[in-house]
């Protein structure tokens, strides 16, 4: 990496007469390279270990000698030659032998034009030599044909660089090289598919393949490199915020793939995610171009929906907005911001809600994933943010603590860097999650707790720290305060009766204590398996507790850092799509602040928090909101007791506004619906989970006559009288800088090549990687350590509804899955439900798998199809919220946590029948 | 194996000692697996510096047959092919890697008249193309077509540019693979083109096979001054192809033959002889 280069003195050496510099690590290639001296390689990636198998690469020694460069070490002083007679020659003949074991079907390939073996063919080979060495050809296996990408064997030059990817990067054990000599081949071994072979669909083998061979479907006879552009962008789907590229046949305005974006050179890799992608970012944006896109407004009359156009849209809206503000005040309002959505978009919706409206009733479903994060760091550390960077999480840590997140499923490319960094051996991992995920398979101790008990787990993990003096007696003296009322409460606490109430052994609990107490650096990871309870932000307390009494705070590699589900819910947080804080978590409340947003923005603004999401759909529900204006999300899906929400929403009298790419089971309760553009079509931002704020960028133009957020909330502000003449997102960024001390230095023009790392106070500050280094972000800088005591969850299960049901999501599919299910590939590979039940369970029930089962809660119930896996213990169902068949939230609990106002979806008891006579 | 047995010896009798056996450069004694076409094969132990000639006529008793010596490959399927000029040559490291050759694994492996040279080194290269690992282009590649070449030529199909395309291939797979299988593999070829180029030559320009081995490409005839109507190699012929009887004496048909040899290998007389296709 670029800075750590800088730390390190160069040494020289000399090519083709011109004086090379070199640093620790660097081969002849990447030294060569970074001088801006391109060699020919063909299995070479700089974030593979080089395997040295095409040999193209090669150099000319002082002593006549041809090496190749990507696998050879510098030597100080010599000096070498890369395009040496000799060197040349060889390359030729290299080249010639390759293309002897291809079909050159260039002229009718679908990768002609981004192929290395077609460019150094061209290169190389004078046209009578084309078919030379031609004879034998390879062995052909069948080919595989998935959802998302193919390998056509009859293209394939054996470079391997797949297998290695799957063995260096993804971990998937999918492919390995079959056979010897000239009959080798990349094959999942007994002729299995990749899906049966254990093939997640990432598309990272896809990726590094240089020709033809492993390619996505979505190419086949979609265009050739020429006629393409390629557009950099962030991710939609999650919170890693992957780098990704857009492909695009400008002249049909059609996305035609996602590629990874690989600079030959690692210094100019993404910084999060290198070259990998998961099944969601490089497989599933083709909901993009989905014929149910929403292409022109619709306004609702006698109940059926008639298009209409965008004047006649915002009129209406402006007219009835102005009225209910006349009749009812600004606190009729209810404006739900969006996670999809850029900062850029966010921070206009809130200062619509603010100057124009005047209410601080404006939130985001930020409130259904991590409220009780914001309100739970807040308390402990002053910033409700991941305290780490995904780097050193994934290269500092000793020992990795996950908990409540189902890393390799929900935030993929992070999961794939722990398992890198537990191969590897660099980070020993404990997990404590209800199942049997993933990552727990490579745990070194994996607690499987009974649903809704981890401040049981975390105080038995303390005491055990505490008894076996493992407290970093400094840190918690130098840095926080409220040790001794942690003591307080851990004086009644038993670890065998922790262990009890948690459902794990004792041992357990002893054994994870101990790793995570006397690792040097551990880092704690969670997720919604931690938040989205009646106790979150105490759960993320005790969290919180767990790393200040170690001292895993402020360094690298420790820390407590919260995996944000939605790809820009941090962004949304952080730019004041919430009822309490303006923009950079500044208080409402605080006269100072209010007036530094009234002077900017020029009206008075109301210091009341306002409602939070679930609060909004209840004040909805008692008919106190008389407008409300959501975009972006479908709370008539996501939220919990969905029932609830639904009546909500068809509140008579309740002027309804949602913009949407698609008609969401939301945006059939609207009076008025607004087509928005995705973010493949507009610009702006987003801020990943470690507070990384990233480019987004247009890659084709707006569809049918749909907008950007930014620009429809930017008419309403006009319509309000409020200044909003902003040429592009940047103009806005500008003015969030303006006013948001933490993004005051990050500014458009700083965004290249890695985004900035908020706090960013000022042009001259680089970005923070680490909080609290120094101090915590508190008042008085101490952090604070909170004494909790377990609770249980609001409903536990008894004779009536005797199971717990716990919710989640899958790795195919995102949120209610109004993209997801949208995406051919995703749909397919993963249709519906499948809800897991343990084996015991699924026997005394009498319910086969794959048969149709109707759960029950005290809110409402659903049919789903059984799933019988190992993976959940006796008495737990899990399934997911993406299925609009079976909406896990009718059966979920809408009871909040009281500081977060976070409702419990991890925890609702519920009731198993079998539907025999529904069953197919 | 070679080197324990020679460091207990040398521990037995001091390093001195070793030094006085074998050549400066070579000190000590050497092991060889002797085979092919000598009348005594078998495992010997030489001291270095020992010529070739003393090796094959003296402890090998000579050529089988008594026929003609062509060649002796050194060092096995990665060693290289030496022709009749350096007999005299003595046996030590340095020298046979001067010449193309190695002391390699101790093979050594004599040939006589009647083996091609072009297919003598397509068995060796045979072998290393089955045993390539298949990870390096060069290698897995090029060993592959430097075997389809040679098949090419020793079927007749053979066209001038392929002496080119070897020698391209062979440096190509000797220079740049990746491990010493690849780098060794094209040994045979390299030598055998070194010292016989004539005999691919006459492969490829007259599909001529003077070894009087590559089907299709020789004729057999009877050379009855030596023929001495012994007869056996009507009755080992398979195809019918020899007629005649002990008391006219033995002619080839040239028609029915199939070039299998049975009648050249077991001629006590040497008394058949190749020539081009008519
Ligand atoms: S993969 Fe490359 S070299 Fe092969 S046919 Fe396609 S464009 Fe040509
Ligand atoms: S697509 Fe991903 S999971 Fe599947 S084989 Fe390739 S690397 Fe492995
Ligand atoms: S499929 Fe592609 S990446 Fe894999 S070995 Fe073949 S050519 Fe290389
Ligand atoms: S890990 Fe997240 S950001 Fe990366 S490609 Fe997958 S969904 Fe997108
Ligand atoms: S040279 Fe070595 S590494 Fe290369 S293919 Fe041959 S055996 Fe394998
Ligand atoms: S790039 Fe060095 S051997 Fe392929």
């Amino acid at each position: 990496m670029p800075d750590t280069l800088a730390l390190q003195r160069p040494q020289y050496f000399v090519a083709n007469d011109r004086e090379i510099a070199f640093f620790r690590g660097d081969t002849y290639l990447t030294a060569l390279r970074r001088a801006g001296i391109e060699i020919p390689t063909m299995c070479n990636d700089p974030e593979l270990t080089p395997s040295g198998s095409c040999r193209l690469c090669l150099i000319e020694l002082e002593n006549g000698k041809l090496v190749t460069s990507c696998n050879m070490t510098p030597q100080p002083g010599s000096s070498i030659e890369t395009h040496s007679q000799n060197a040349e020659t060889k390359r030729q003949t290299l080249i010639e032998l390759i293309i002897a074991s291809h079909p050159l079907k260039c002229t009718v390939c679908d990768k002609s034009g981004n192929c290395d073996l077609e460019d150094l063919a061209y290169d190389y080979v004078p046209a009578d030599r084309l078919t030379v060495f031609d004879g034998k050809l390879p062995p052909l296996p069948d080919n595989e044909v998935n959802e998302f990408f193919m390998l056509d064997y009859s293209m394939c030059i054996r470079c391997a660089k797949c297998v290695q990817v799957v063995d260096e990067i993804q971990h998937c054990g999918v492919l390995s090289m079959e056979n010897k000599g000239f009959d080798v081949f990349p094959s999942t071994g007994f002729g299995q598919t990749f899906h049966e072979a254990g093939c997640v669909a990432c598309g990272n083998c896809v990726t590094v393949c240089p020709v033809d061979a492993l390619k996505p479907l979505s190419v086949i006879k979609a265009g050739r490199e020429p006629q393409f552009d390629r557009v950099k962008t962030t991710c939609v789907y999650c919170g890693v915020g992957c780098q990704f590229e857009f492909v695009v046949n400008k002249r049909k305005n059609q996305i035609v793939y996602v590629d990874s974006v690989m600079p030959n050179r690692l210094e100019e890799r993404a910084e999060v995610n290198g070259l990998s992608l998961c099944v969601k970012g490089r497989f599933g944006t083709d909901f993009i171009h989905h014929p149910d896109r929403l292409t022109s407004p619709l306004i609702k009359e006698n109940g059926e929906f008639r298009e209409a156009s965008w004047d006649e849209a915002f009129d209406v809206i402006e007219s009835r907005f102005k009225q209910v503000l006349q009749e009812h005040g600004p606190d009729a309002f209810s404006i739900l911001s969006s996670a999809k959505c850029t900062n850029e978009e966010n921070y206009l919706l809130q200062k619509f809600a603010r100057a124009a409206i005047k209410t601080n009733n404006i939130d985001h479903c930020a409130r259904l994933c991590h409220a009780s994060t914001v309100t739970g760091l807040v308390r402990t550390f002053g910033s409700g943010a991941m305290t780490n960077s995904i780097h050193d999480l994934t290269h500092d840590a000793d020992v990795i603590f996950i908990i409540g997140s189902n890393t390799t499923e929900a935030h993929p490319v992070i999961g794939v860097k722990i398992k890198q960094a537990v191969v590897a051996g660099t980070a020993r991992l404990i997990v404590a999650d209800p199942r049997k995920i993933e990552l727990a398979r490579m745990a070194e101790i994996h607690m499987q707790q009974r649903p809704g008990t981890d401040i049981a787990l975390i105080n038995g993990m303390l005491k055990v720290i505490i008894e076996n003096n493992l407290v970093d007696h400094e840190f918690v003296r130098e840095r926080t305060e409220g040790y001794d009322d942690l003591l307080r409460e851990l004086e009644k606490v038993d670890v065998a009766e922790m262990a009890q109430i948690a459902g794990v052994q004792e041992s357990e609990i002893r054994d994870a204590a101990l790793l995570y107490g006397q690792a040097e650096t551990a880092a704690i990871v969670y997720s919604m398996g931690i938040t989205q309870h009646s106790t979150g932000t105490m759960n993320v307390v005790s969290l919180a507790n767990l790393a200040m009494v170690t001292g895993n705070v402020g360094r690298e590699g420790t820390g407590v850092n919260p995996l944000r589900g939605q790809n820009n819910v941090q962004g949304a947080c952080d730019l004041g799509a919430l009822p309490n804080v303006l923009p950079g978590y500044q208080q409402v409340s605080d006269e100072t602040v209010r007036q530094i947003f009234s002077d900017h923005w020029n009206t008075e603004l109301s210091g009341v928090a306002g409602l939070t999401v679930v609060e909004m759909m209840h004040a909805a529900h008692a008919g106190d909101i008389k407008a409300m204006w959501i975009m972006g999300e479908n709370p008539a899906l996501s939220d919990p007791n969905v029932n609830k929400v639904r009546e909500a929403l068809a509140t008579e009298g309740m002027f309804l506004v949602v913009q949407d790419l698609f008609l969401s089971e939301t945006a059939k309760f609207a009076d008025v619906v607004l087509p928005a553009s995705s973010f493949a079509e507009k610009s702006g931002t987003f801020t990943n989970t470690e507070r990384r704020v990233q480019r987004v960028r247009p890659a084709i133009a707006p569809l049918g006559n749909s907008q950007a957020d930014w620009k429809i909330i930017a008419e309403l502000l006009r319509r309000f009288g409020i200044a909003a003449e902003y040429q592009t997102p940047d103009d806005i960024l500008r003015e969030v800088a303006s006013v948001t001390p933490i993004y005051a230095g990050i500014t458009p023009e700083r965004l290249e090549p890695n985004g900035i790392t908020w706090p960013c106070r000022s042009e001259e500050d680089p970005g923070t990687r680490i909080l609290h280094s120094e101090q915590f972000a508190r008042p008085g800088g101490k952090g604070r350590i909170i004494g909790v005591e377990f609770q249980d969850a609001a409903e536990l299960p008894d004779a009536n509804y005797p199971f717990v049901l716990t919710t989640g999501r899958n790795l195919y599919h995102f949120h209610t899955g109004e993209m997801t299910h949208r995406s051919k590939g995703l749909h397919e590979r993963r249709p519906y439900e499948l809800t897991e039940i343990n084996p015991i369970d699924a026997m005394r029930l009498g319910i086969e798998e794959g048969e149709k089962i109707r759960l029950t809660s005290r809110r409402g119930t659903l049919v789903t199809r059984a799933k019988i896996v190992e993976k959940v213990k006796p008495g737990v169902i899990f399934m997911t919220f993406h299925h609009r068949e079976a909406q896990a939230n009718l059966l979920t609990n809408d009871v909040l946590d009281p500081y977060a106002k976070i409702p419990e979806l991890k925890v609702a008891a519920i009731k198993v029948e079998r539907l025999t006579l529904l069953a197919d | 194996m070679k080197t324990w047995a020679a460091v207990s010896w040398i521990l037995q009798h001091g390093s001195a000692k070793f030094r006085t056996i074998g050549t400066e450069d070579s000190p000590g004694t050497a092991i060889f697996s002797l085979t092919g076409n000598v009348k005594n094969a078998g495992l010997i132990e030489v001291a270095m510096g020992t010529t070739l000639r003393e090796v094959i006529y003296g402890i090998g008793g000579g050529i089988s047959k008594d026929r003609a010596f062509k060649a002796v490959q050194t060092g096995g399927p990665s060693g290289g092919c030496l022709p009749a000029q350096f007999l005299d040559t003595p046996v030590d490291y340095k020298t046979l890697s001067e010449l193309g050759s190695i002391m390699g694994s101790g093979g050594m492996v004599v040939i006589d008249d009647t083996t091609c040279i072009v297919d003598f080194s397509k068995f060796f290269l045979q072998f290393t193309q089955q045993e390539s690992c298949g990870k390096c282009v060069p290698c897995r590649e090029g060993t592959l077509r430097m075997l389809e070449i040679l098949e090419r030529i020793t079927t007749g199909k053979g066209k001038m540019s392929d002496i080119d395309d070897l020698l391209l291939l062979a440096e190509t797979v000797g220079s740049t693979s990746l491990c010493g299988l690849g780098t060794t593999a094209p040994n045979p070829v390299v030598s055998t083109l070194r010292y016989f180029r004539d005999e691919y030559i006459q492969h490829i320009s007259n599909r001529y096979c003077s070894a009087g081995s590559c089907v299709g490409m020789f004729e057999l005839v009877i050379d009855h001054n030596k023929c001495n109507n012994c007869s056996r190699c009507q009755r080992g012929c398979s195809f019918d192809a020899i007629s005649g009887s002990r008391d006219e004496g033995f002619l080839i048909l040239t028609e029915s033959c199939e070039g299998c040899r049975v009648c050249l290998e077991t001629c006590p007389q040497n008394a058949i002889e190749v020539f081009p296709v008519k």
